[in-house]
Formats: C-alpha cells, sequence, structure tokens
C-alpha cells in the first residue's frame, strides 16, 4: 500500500515536472515518461529535469546524432532498469560531474551554453546520490 | 651494404639504446592488500584463477611484469595500460569501493568480457593463458550477476 502510494506520487511529480519542463523548453524533447508498472520508478524533480534537458538530451537521447553516447546513456531507459543496474549508470553519472567530464569539452567550446554551472552540477549530482542510495534502501 | 642504411641503423641502435635509460618507471605494486576482492569475498576457486591470470596484471596491484617490460619502449605502452586499468578497476582496492561503485564496476566486467574488450588483445596476444573460452567467459560474467545480487542487498 505505501509503495502504490509513493508511485502515484512520484508519477504525479515526475509528470508536473515534465509538464513544466515542456512549458520552458519548447523545443526541447523530454523524455523522461513516467512508467507506472514498474518498482523503479524514481522523481524527476523539477530542477534536474531541467539540467537533464538543457545539458544532456541532445546527446543522450534517441534523436542524439553520437552512437556513442547513446549506448553510454539514455536517460529515458534508466528507469525501466532493473535496480542494481540503475545503481550502476547512477555511479557513472557522480563520476561524470565529479570529474567534470560531461559535456564533453570539445563541445563546450563549440556551445559554450552547455557548460555545467556549479550550481547545476550540485543539482544533478545530489539527485544522483540520493536516488542511488534510496534504491539501495540506504 | 649502402652506407645511409649503416647510419639509420646506427642512428636507431643508439636512440633504443638511449632509452633504455630514459624509460617511464614501472607502476609500482604493493604487497599488502587487505581490501582485495578475493581476500574479502568466497570467490569461486575457478572464477578467483580466472581472474588472476587474464584481469590481475593490470587491474590489481599485484601485476607481474614480463622480462619485455624493462625494454623502452614497449615498456611504456605497458605501463600506461597499467595505470589506466587500475584507475579503472583496482581489484586490490575492491573493499574501498563504495556500495554502488561495486555495482557498476561488476556489470562493467561483465559488458567488457560479453564484448571481448576485456582481456585487451594487445595482451592476449603475448599472454595465451590469459584468453578466455566461451566457458570461462560464462563463468566469470555468471559470478558477476551473482555477487552483484549479494551486492545489492546487503
Ligand atoms: C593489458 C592490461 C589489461 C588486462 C589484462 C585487462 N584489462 Fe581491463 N582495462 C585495461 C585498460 C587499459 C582499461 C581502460 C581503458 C578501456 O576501457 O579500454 C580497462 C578497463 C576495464 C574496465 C572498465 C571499462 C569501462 O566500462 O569503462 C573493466 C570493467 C575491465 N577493464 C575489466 C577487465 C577484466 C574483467 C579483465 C580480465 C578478464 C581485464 N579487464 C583485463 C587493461 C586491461
Amino acid at each position: 500500500m505505501k509503495k502504490i502510494s509513493l508511485l502515484i506520487l512520484v508519477a504525479g511529480f515526475m509528470f508536473i515536472g515534465i509538464n513544466q519542463a515542456q512549458a520552458q523548453k519548447e523545443e526541447a524533447k523530454v523524455l523522461l515518461v513516467p512508467q507506472n508498472d514498474t518498482e523503479t520508478v524514481f522523481a524527476y524533480p523539477i530542477s534536474v529535469v531541467n539540467v537533464i534537458n538543457n545539458k544532456c538530451l541532445g546527446c543522450h537521447s534517441p534523436s542524439g546524432k553520437s552512437d556513442d553516447a547513446k549506448e553510454d546513456l539514455m536517460w529515458e531507459k534508466l528507469q525501466g532498469m532493473d535496480p542494481a543496474d540503475m545503481v550502476a549508470v547512477l555511479d557513472e553519472i557522480i563520476e561524470v560531474l565529479e570529474e567534470g567530464k560531461m559535456p564533453p569539452k570539445k563541445i563546450v567550446a563549440k556551445y559554450p551554453h552547455l557548460k555545467m554551472s556549479d550550481e547545476e552540477t550540485t543539482i544533478l549530482k545530489s539527485w544522483a546520490e540520493m536516488t542511488s542510495n534510496n534504491l539501495m534502501g540506504e | 651494404m649502402n652506407k645511409i642504411v649503416k647510419y639509420i641503423i646506427g642512428i636507431i641502435a643508439v636512440v633504443v639504446i638511449l632509452l633504455q635509460f630514459m624509460g617511464p618507471d614501472a607502476p609500482d605494486n604493493r604487497e599488502n592488500n587487505p581490501d582485495d576482492l578475493l581476500m574479502n569475498t568466497q570467490v569461486d576457486a575457478e572464477v578467483a584463477g580466472l581472474l588472476r591470470a587474464s584481469c590481475y596484471d593490470c587491474h590489481s596491484m599485484e601485476t607481474k611484469y614480463p622480462w619485455y617490460s624493462k625494454i623502452s619502449p614497449v615498456s611504456g605502452f605497458l605501463f600506461d595500460h597499467i595505470e589506466e586499468g587500475r584507475d579503472e578497476l583496482n581489484f586490490s582496492n575492491w573493499q574501498t569501493y563504495e556500495k554502488r561503485r561495486k555495482l557498476r564496476k561488476l556489470k562493467e566486467i561483465q559488458e567488457e568480457i560479453e564484448e571481448g574488450e576485456m582481456p585487451m588483445k594487445s595482451y592476449t596476444l603475448v599472454h595465451g593463458e590469459a584468453r578466455l573460452s566461451d566457458s570461462q567467459k560464462e563463468l566469470i560474467i555468471n559470478w558477476a550477476k551473482d555477487y552483484s545480487k549479494k551486492v545489492f542487498s546487503e
């Protein structure tokens, strides 16, 4: 029962988050679709959706041009995954953020607006840490 | 023999000899590894043997340096691989990894072996004993899967 109400809450959050993000940035393709039928749904707060939208989805979504980028991470696929696999992906996201590796330097040099601000890094990283801890029941 | 050819061979010989004195230092090994994977977890003896034979030279602090590791410039490539390999995955430091990092490394191990990326081809070319048969690959992959479930539920 607790799980179900949590799911609904989470799905609700995501729905709001996605709608807001869509309203803010029409051209972005928002792919963080809630999946109510899995246990592995988690919340993307609006602030996180915005960062992902603005800084990641250009490459890490089906419309991205780089196959490497798509193979390494597809945000929309994250939630359908097995929880242990999800934690593995989140760990990589955390490492990449800690090391400032994404978006790649080359891309940022060409498109300076894609540079992660410290605030954005913190938002995404704390969310990834929190989510991974939740998934591991910690 | 043509004079020019002789000169060239001479110059190459001198450069190679000089390189022997200027080559990079081998990454250090460490004698005591209390955080080693195999010291801390019950790993099936066969799997443990495979990891040691096929991975530990690059992914642990117990590298067995082959004779050619003394020869520059080959040693340079080798040392880079070892440094990079340890940086990505170091079985000697296993217990220091956070739970989520363990889960990730176990997943990567499955992927790398499935895709035939690891052990590195340039390594198995010389180290025939490190080559993995299909059934050996399966053993490691199944171990990583099972162990990952265990780590997750810990
Ligand atoms: C000759 C040295 C060498 C050997 C032997 C070797 N590796 Fe690696 N390994 C590397 C290097 C170098 C990297 C980093 C560059 C790369 O990913 O190709 C790496 C990276 C990895 C990664 C991280 C890949 C990623 O997704 O980023 C894993 C996992 C891995 N190795 C597992 C193994 C396993 C398992 C074995 C044994 C079956 C093994 N390696 C044997 C050198 C080696």
